[in-house]
């Protein structure tokens, strides 16, 4: 069941462990309005923009700390401070809010309307999962054909709660607590490499090397 | 106006703002991920850009005007440097008053109003430190620059313009600038000096050195009891874990001085002593006391015969400071009321609670009050150093105690959300709750 904003509210309100937080919210009565069945977030102070020049190719296996330097800038802006986003350009944002969810709520983050009818593609990777605490990253993409001023405080992005099955574990991976956008392991270096290691009987047994990365 | 005289213009203007920049050293603006670095930098040369791209009347007219945009960029920087100038304002105006009950508040008053503060990441290998001599030397370059000492950019320079250094290896590393305290604590000894008698010498020392020597260390132990007194607990166990060097040096008493020191002024603010910490404070005494063991069993400094001579000296000192200050100005204050009368304060309540039960950033609206920057440090310090409550901490989010690392890490960044949380609602106008 999706949370109305006045059940929001009430989670807001709760005890510890129960109690859902969403801080700061600068103005309630408007990222809560009444009626509405989702809370509005604002950017984040911290981006971090693509630098596609900078890198070959990204995979599994490349070091996440080379891809942080090499490929995305990261940047810090005070409120009210420009950001301008380049037509198809891509980078990392967070929400200014320190959100966690207690277990039995998940949640979808999304884009605004008002902003995607402009263009502006804010999460690709939309589900949050129960426990979750930290701020979301969010994931921005102009589409439109100019480049877009956007500006930390802005609230481009929206958190539809729902509730879930309730349950005492907590996955560790949703215990970042992270205050910015953060950049994580694409997926398991040994899986990766099992993978690869299959792709590369295949090519010996048959000749055929497909699927092999172009040298 | 010939082509060849636009490019000299030019390059004058760049000379003078490189002066500027020199004279500014490796002055960046203090700000969360320190990634404003360039900020400064990137302001004196837009004004040349702007320059390049449209001249003025004439070249003394386009000289003065980049110069003056230079000047003014110096002069709104002091405004960017946001989160460490609220770390002090906010400190001197939430916490002294805290502290110390009414009569630091005048005094408080008169040092933001006259004081402003700067500070900067260090990229050479330094400590923390305060910087007497850069203000007269911003001062002394703007005024070569300007060439008009009337003149309103020079005048906004305030009198008193402390300067702050951070080493930028630590730039995010939230608990230690807590030791940011003990240096603003050495602007405020400038600005309220205190009427005390010199010390008494020791008769084998040579008087000049030794008065030296003295008055120094009577700077930095008056710095410390400045620095308990702006945020509690957090600048001692800060400069627990910036000082493993327990010698008197030239410039700093030994440790054992300084935390003898500072557990004085802890016991006199009701965090430490009296026989009846609270009990969840009893980490904090523990600490103290195995540092001051540790410092105590050291070996001798260069200095230490001097020391000896002196401690007892300089510790009355101190304990003058502390009257006097509480003395100080018109407001009546009854010295055996002092404890109990700060304890009574509901806020002191509301900050030792705070210590006591951490401030995570996810519980900040839980609260009545919003948290000021020293409760959010002496929280961090809490979590960090009481054992229960860092065992805790890591279970919360997973983390494993032995990488320690990691968790640190993880406790500086939620402080840091904290304090931006903080400072965006302050900066909003978001009433409190």
């Amino acid at each position: 069941m999706i949370l109305s904003a006045s059940q929001i509210r009430c989670r807001l309100s709760m005890e510890f462990p129960r109690k859902l937080v969403i801080t700061p919210l600068l103005d309630e009565p408007r990222q809560l309005s009444p009626g509405a069945a989702a809370v509005d977030l604002r950017l984040g102070q911290e981006m971090m923009a693509a630098k596609p020049a900078m890198l070959t190719y990204l995979g599994p296996l490349e070091n996440q700390d080379e891809l942080l330097r090499g490929y995305l800038h990261r940047s810090y802006l005070p409120l009210g401070a420009e950001f301008i986003l380049h037509p198809r350009q891509f980078a990392l944002a967070a929400t200014l809010e320190y959100i966690r969810l207690p277990q039995g709520l998940a949640g979808h983050v999304v884009g605004r309307s008002r902003w995607a009818r402009v263009g502006l593609i804010i999460a690709m990777a939309t589900f949050v999962h129960p426990g979750y605490c930290g701020c979301l990253t969010l994931e921005l993409q102009n589409l439109g054909d100019v480049p877009m001023r956007l500006s930390p405080g802005f609230t481009i992005a929206q958190l539809i709660l729902e509730e879930v099955g309730f349950s005492n574990e907590s996955d560790p991976d949703q215990l970042t607590c992270a205050v910015g956008p953060e950049f994580r392991e694409l997926m398991s270096i040994a899986e990766c490499k099992k993978l690869l290691e299959l792709g590369e009987k295949r090519r010996l047994r048959t000749g055929d090397d497909w699927g092999q990365p172009a040298q | 106006m010939p082509p060849n005289a636009t490019d000299e213009l030019v390059q004058q203007a760049r000379f003078r703002l490189t002066a500027l920049r020199d004279t500014m050293g490796t002055l960046q603006p203090a700000t969360r991920h320190g990634l404003s670095a360039r900020f400064l930098f990137n302001l004196c040369r837009r004004a040349v850009e702007g320059l390049e791209r449209q001249i003025p009347e004439g070249p003394q007219a386009a000289e003065d005007t980049v110069v003056q945009d230079a000047v003014k960029a110096l002069m709104a920087s002091t405004g960017f440097f946001h989160f460490l100038l609220s770390f002090v304002t906010s400190a001197v105006n939430e916490r002294v008053p805290e502290a110390m009950t009414v009569p630091l508040e005048k005094v408080a008053g008169q040092v933001v109003e006259h004081n402003r503060m700067l500070v900067y990441y260090d990229w050479t290998p330094s400590n923390y430190s305060f910087r007497r001599d850069f203000p007269r030397r911003l001062k002394e370059q703007l005024v070569e620059a300007l060439d008009d000492e009337d003149d309103p950019a020079i005048k906004a320079v305030p009198q008193l313009f402390a300067v702050l250094s951070i080493p930028a290896a630590e730039r995010n590393n939230v608990l230690l600038h807590s030791a940011l305290a003990h240096e603003v604590g050495h602007a405020l000894v400038e600005q309220l000096p205190l009427p005390l008698p010199p010390l008494e010498l020791p008769p084998n020392q040579k008087p000049v050195d030794a008065t030296t020597l003295l008055s120094k260390w009577q700077h930095e132990l008056l710095a410390d009891a400045w620095a308990t007194v702006l945020l509690g607990p957090a600048p001692l166990l800060s400069l627990m874990e910036l000082s493993p060097h327990d010698h008197a040096s030239n410039d700093h008493p030994c440790n054992f001085l300084r935390f003898t020191l500072m557990r004085h002024c802890l016991e006199k603010s009701g965090f430490l002593g009296a026989g009846k910490p609270p009990v969840d404070m009893e980490w904090l005494s523990g600490h103290v006391e195995s540092a001051l063991t540790r410092a105590q069993t050291s070996q001798p400094g260069a200095n230490e015969a001097l020391f000896v001579w002196a401690h007892k000296q300089l510790l009355q000192r101190i304990s003058e400071m502390l009257d006097h200050v509480s003395k100080h100005d018109l407001v009546a204050y009854k010295r055996e009321a002092w404890d109990s009368e700060c304890l009574k304060r509901p806020s002191v309540h509301a900050l030792v609670w705070r210590i006591l039960h951490c401030t995570p950033p996810d519980r900040i609206d839980h609260k009545q009050e919003q948290p000021s920057l020293a409760s959010i440090l002496n929280a961090g310090w809490a979590t960090h150093k009481s054992p229960a409550r860092w065992q805790k901490f890591c279970a919360q989010f997973c983390l494993k105690q032995d990488v320690e690392y990691n968790s640190l890490l993880r406790l500086n960044q939620l402080l840091l959300k904290a304090i931006e949380i903080t400072s965006i609602r302050l900066e909003w106008g978001v009433p409190l709750q």
